[in-house]
């Protein structure tokens, strides 16, 4: 063989060889790696934004200051140290609004009375009088309003906002003193300074859908990005008055729509007030096993279950709400049959004593055969009384129907009893349980998931129908009895809720 | 334990929807042969299945990319795996084009020597060239690339794969023949 018929050998015999592996080994580290890779890009992902937000504060503090070094007398901006705005740093501080303040800054308060100050920024009057409280900052400022007030020119007036914004595509507004008609679909990522003579604890609304508070901050920087269409926009911004006296920050994201905001109908919370009502259901069930088997469970035997309760549901945040209440739980398994037993029974018996011994003779021709049928019912009946505490979404769809999906956990406590109940002809319904009354009381916890629609009974009513799931996270706690149980069904229930 | 699926096209068509069973499955089916091309690219075992790993995730990834008209799947992952493991080795500097003397070919083996090899001997003595000479000769006898397209891999010129393989021929020889020496004085 020489050397050229050696190497196509080799390529022949390279072809088919296959290397010693253990593929699933091999699968399993793949996966890991899989997985190392997801993390290691979320970080990288991570670590590039925060340098970008970074980026863009400084950047953006560094305009600020430019801004400020350039500011005259003459162009009537204030430029007062926070110190000097005792309502400023109070309020800061909460952070919050003054109830009473939730009207319009043009309907109540004159934002610069002064003529002889340049006035404020443009405030546009506002096209309705409901308001939608908010814990934060008008996410875009003043340009927040563009796509939904389409106006072309605003107040030309100098205004104290300074808006420096990046968009793509490159929109005319770059700044604060004029607006254009935006693009179809922009993204803006825009830093905001403000600095006014605003008068404290009141609301500036340029915008039905964009109440912007007034927040009592003299001074406010704002970073952020989001994406504007004239249909609406998302933006995800965190806010800050600078310098920050009370160390604090907002992060707001937020969805609207321009047509909301035509119709001055922002997405009000479904639930305003605590509701109250009863509600019922009904389930089937299934039993888990990890420990030993001491259900008297038997195929063919039918698993139902009821509850019945009082519940009342606690408005949160925005669509969230909280639910709780009382709920009794039955769940039952019975198991019904019938059980023969034939016996042969002689007809006649004639007994005949000779000499002191006994003997018993059977007439053979006279025997019967007697069945006698027992009824028995093998029941198990676990009887709890369970406190959910679920947090609900509520997402209502035309004004009519609410989608509420639920998810809690609760708390049950609760009897078990079982044990078999033998009905014969002669004695009636007899307990043959091996343990009469065998009772055992139990703790355990649930977990709740269901999917509920509310719809409208009246003005103040609603009906609930709730498809359901139930899961025991905690067995019995005999450590040899470990049986779980899950429950699934529809709850019915009626809310009352104040209007 | 899952039945390996012998359809090919069927184990195509489910890695295309991302199914991790049918992904699961084409790695039992080609682990051992690709590992056993990737283990020719590199120095040990472990290193042969780190690249093996990761070439499986881009041929996850990419096989999409994947013609069938233009190949098999099997070559296509061949070519996947080969890649993977000369990106996953350092890159070389081949500055200057090498040259050698004397063709391979005039070397002299004793009747029979070459036959007596096995494909796993010949492995390890593969393992034993330099890099370079050992990825040249590996891409040019084993994988059928021409000395232009192991240019493009390697990012030399065609001369210097040339040159490298001639050189890798000469020191394989050389091995074969300290083998044969070897074992003639063993005996």
């Amino acid at each position: 063989m020489n050397w050229q018929a050696f190497e196509e050998n080799m390529k022949k015999a390279s072809q088919g060889h296959e290397a010693p592996v253990d593929p699933d080994a091999l699968w399993e580290k793949m996966q890991r790696k899989r997985r190392r890779r997801f993390f290691v890009w979320w970080w990288w992902a991570g670590v590039f934004l925060l340098g970008l937000a970074g980026a863009g504060l400084w950047w953006h503090q560094a305009g600020r200051n430019q801004l400020a070094s350039q500011r005259t007398p003459e162009s009537g901006l204030r430029q007062e140290a926070p110190q000097q705005h005792p309502s400023h740093s109070k309020n800061a501080k909460t952070n919050s609004l003054d109830p009473k303040a939730d009207v319009p800054a043009s309907q109540t308060t004159p934002r610069n009375t002064d003529k002889s100050q340049p006035s404020a920024p443009y405030l546009p009057k506002p096209a309705q009088t409901e308001h939608r409280k908010w814990r934060g900052h008008s996410p875009l400022g003043d340009l927040a309003e563009v796509p939904f007030s389409r106006e072309k020119s605003r107040d030309p007036k100098e205004g104290s906002t300074r808006v420096a914004a990046l968009e793509i595509p490159a929109a005319a507004v770059l700044s604060g003193a004029d607006s254009a008609q935006l693009h179809k679909h922009n993204v803006r990522i825009a830093a905001t300074s403000e600095q006014g003579a605003e008068q404290p604890s009141t609301i500036k609304t340029n915008a039905p859908s964009l109440p912007e508070l007034g927040l009592n901050a003299v001074e406010s920087d704002r970073l952020g990005t989001a994406y504007l269409s004239p249909k609406g926009f998302v933006d995800l911004f965190w806010a800050a008055p600078l310098p920050d006296p009370s160390a604090q920050t907002l992060l707001t994201p937020q969805l609207d729509t321009a047509e909301m905001a035509q119709k001055s109908q922002m997405p009000k919370d479904p639930r305003k007030h605590i509701a109250w009502g009863l509600m019922g259901g009904v389930y089937t069930w299934q039993r888990h096993t990890p420990g030993l088997d001491s259900f008297p469970y038997m195929a063919g035997q039918k698993l139902e279950a009821w509850s019945l309760g009082a519940i009342c549901t606690v408005p949160l945040r925005a669509a969230w709400q909280l639910r709780t209440g009382v709920l009794l739980n039955r769940q039952t398994s019975v198991f019904r049959w019938e059980f023969s037993k034939s016996s042969i029974k002689p007809r006649t018996v004639t007994n005949n004593f000779l000499d002191g011994t006994s003997n018993t003779s059977v007439d053979s021709s006279l025997f019967v055969t007697v069945v006698t049928t027992r009824k028995i019912q093998q029941y198990n009946h676990v009887t709890a009384f369970g406190v959910p505490v679920e947090l609900q979404y509520a997402k209502t769809f035309k004004n009519r129907v609410t989608l509420l999906p639920t998810l809690g956990i609760q708390g049950r406590i609760g009897q078990w009893g079982k044990g078999i109940l033998v009905q014969n002809p002669v004695e009636g319904l007899v307990d043959r349980s091996f343990f009469a009354s065998h009772y055992q009381k139990f703790f355990g916890i649930s977990a709740r998931a269901s999917v509920g629609c509310s719809f409208p009974l009246g003005k103040s009513w609603h009906l609930l129908l709730e498809p359901s799931a139930i899961w025991d996270l905690t067995g019995r706690t005999n450590a040899a009895f470990k049986e779980r149980f899950s429950q699934y069904g529809l709850q019915v229930g009626v809310v009352w809720e104040k209007k | 334990m899952l039945p390996i699926q012998t359809d090919v096209e069927a184990l195509l068509k489910g890695c295309l929807r991302r199914e991790p069973t049918a992904q699961r499955q084409l790695v039992r089916r080609y682990a051992a042969s690709l590992l056993s091309v990737a283990r020719r690219y590199t120095r040990n075992t472990a290193e042969a299945e780190d690249v093996l790993q990761d070439a499986l995730l881009l041929i996850f990834e990419k096989i999409n990319t994947y013609n069938p008209q233009r190949g098999s799947l099997e070559g296509w992952m061949r070519r996947v795996v080969i890649n993977a493991a000369l990106g996953n080795r350092r890159r070389f500097a081949f500055t200057r084009e090498q040259s050698f003397d004397s063709p391979p070919d005039s070397q002299d083996f004793a009747p029979g020597v070459l036959e007596q090899i096995g494909f796993e001997e010949l492995l390890a003595l593969v393992n034993e060239l330099p890099d370079g000479a050992r990825e040249v000769f590996n891409l040019a006898v084993f994988d059928d690339f021409s000395h232009d397209e192991i240019a493009e891999k390697l990012g030399i010129a065609a001369g210097t794969s040339r040159s490298l393989l001639s050189r890798a021929r000469k020191l394989l020889q050389d091995k074969i023949q300290r083998l044969q020496r070897h074992e003639l004085a063993s005996i």
